[in-house]
């Protein structure tokens, strides 16, 4: 039986890698738009965009990784909250959107929604076992 | 499950935070396993037994029983 060394999702270092990594992701999409498409540089931002999207992935499961048991499974319900949230609403709009309603650009909405139900479902997950 | 983790823990001198630190846990996971919010793994089961030399079930007995 391993035992794992406290640990908590609100590790500074990883709120601060998280931060870092936003902000570059945000900063190659806002660079970019000096660029033609098809362009080298824009090809070039766009995949330090994709590296740095694969780094948040790497960093958050290394990160859960070393969680508790019981805060381990606190961020599996506020995932799944998540996850299944993500979809209901992007599937119900789509629905909507061919009812008539203005269309929606889900490449860029989908991962902030998805951001903001994990946050309401830890919330929820958390206070459960406070 | 019913515990007999506070009334351990007490006995020692322990505060929540030091048991989690003893046990590699969180201060959360103390507190939610001895207000019956959660259930520990077999595995936390056994280190708590362990910590506190006796059998699990001398410390975690099922609601039911």
């Amino acid at each position: 039986m391993r035992e794992r060394a406290p640990s908590s999702c609100y590790d500074p270092q990883v709120i601060a890698a998280t931060l870092v990594l936003a902000a570059v992701i945000i900063g190659a999409a806002w660079a970019a738009k000096g660029f033609e498409k098809g362009s080298v540089p824009r090809i070039a931002l766009a995949s330090v965009q994709s590296l740095a999207t694969a780094a948040v992935i790497f960093m958050s499961t290394w990160s859960l990784r070393r969680l508790d048991e019981l805060q381990q499974r606190i961020q599996l319900q506020a995932l799944a909250i998540a996850f299944a949230g993500t979809g209901i609403i992007v599937m119900g709009y789509r629905w909507l959107e061919m009812a008539g309603l203005p269309a929606v650009d889900w490449g860029t909405f989908t991962w902030p929604l998805m951001a903001f139900l994990w946050a309401a479902g830890f919330l929820y997950s958390n206070r459960r076992y406070s | 499950m019913r515990t007999e983790l506070p009334r351990l823990r007490t006995e020692r001198g322990w505060s929540q935070g030091e048991l989690a630190e003893r046990l590699k846990v969180s201060r959360q996971t103390v507190n939610a396993i001895e207000t019956g919010k959660y259930d520990p793994s077999l595995p936390l089961a056994f280190r708590i037994a362990r910590l506190f030399r006796k059998r699990i079930e001398e410390i975690f007995e099922p609601d039911g029983d």
